[in-house]
């Protein structure tokens, strides 16, 4: 699994997440996330456009990571997970959560913290 | 036409969480080899991931090493799907955990509890039984086998 982060100009970072978010993937880019997302108030889109897999474990790194930034005033969406992603996303109750945007512009937007157009 | 039930596809993991790359790729050869549509595969894949993840952190009290059998069948008249998980493990009934309640803030938010959940929603039908010192967990999936003459 990869994760690629980009710092975008208004201050929005695009974390591109890549592979299948089981036990192995997840593991792989634990430190990582954790190291550059949830360190600081940050407004952060997660971008699982190329996730093909979404587990537990999964779930509970988006989840921790989420919640860090709500405590700093930062905040999480998430944006484009493929069709069956999205169902484990809606399934554990995770879009009620961690917004769902399959529009690039509107995810930014609302990552934040500003109420889309 | 008769209701025949496949011969077992068969794999049988260690109980260490490095096997589920193994199991994954199991599954997704038999998938396609039974003609399973993506959808069951994502979803047989996600209830392994599950299920074998629980069984290696918590049924085991000692150091050995156990063995965890897992069997898929197809009943094609049917479009199901059975997945039958064994261990030798503690007793223990996924299905007897309470539902898990959904949380409505992150501050609530809980990181256990997950795992059940899913396998709940992604089986149609889910059996537990103990016997032998053994853990049976049956889940059925329905809607399961690619008929391309339906697309």
């Amino acid at each position: 699994m990869e994760l690629n982060i980009t710092n975008l100009d208004h201050g929005v970072k695009h974390a591109k997440l890549e592979g299948r978010m089981d036990l192995k993937g997840t593991n792989a880019i634990d430190m990582p996330f954790n190291a550059q997302i949830n360190t600081a108030k940050a407004h952060v889109v997660i971008d699982m456009e190329n996730v093909e897999f979404l587990a537990s474990i999964g779930i509970r790194l988006l989840l921790s990571g989420a919640r860090t930034l709500d405590k700093r005033g930062g905040k999480m969406v998430i944006f484009a997970p493929q069709k069956m992603v999205e169902e484990v996303l809606t399934t554990a109750g995770i879009d009620q959560l961690i917004p769902i945007y399959h529009d690039f512009d509107e995810a930014c937007t609302a990552a934040l913290n500003e109420t889309p157009a | 036409m008769l209701t025949s039930k496949s011969t077992p596809a068969q794999i049988s993991l260690a109980n260490q969480l490095e096997e589920l790359e193994r199991l994954s790729a199991w599954l997704s050869e038999i998938g396609d080899s039974l003609n399973l549509s993506n959808r069951a595969i994502f979803g047989l894949d996600l209830i392994l991931a599950e299920a074998v993840t629980n069984i290696i952190d918590n049924a085991y009290q000692d150091d050995q090493v156990h063995q965890i059998q897992i069997k898929l069948a197809t009943i094609e008249s049917d479009q199901k799907v059975i997945l039958t998980i064994e261990d030798d493990g503690i007793p223990f009934n996924p299905l007897e955990t309470p539902e898990a309640e959904l949380p409505a803030t992150l501050e609530e938010a809980k990181i256990g509890g997950l795992g059940i959940h899913l396998i709940r929603n992604y089986s149609d039908e889910c059996y537990y039984q103990r016997q032998d010192d053994q853990n049976y967990l049956k889940i059925v999936v329905y809607n399961a086998i690619s008929d391309p003459s339906l697309t």
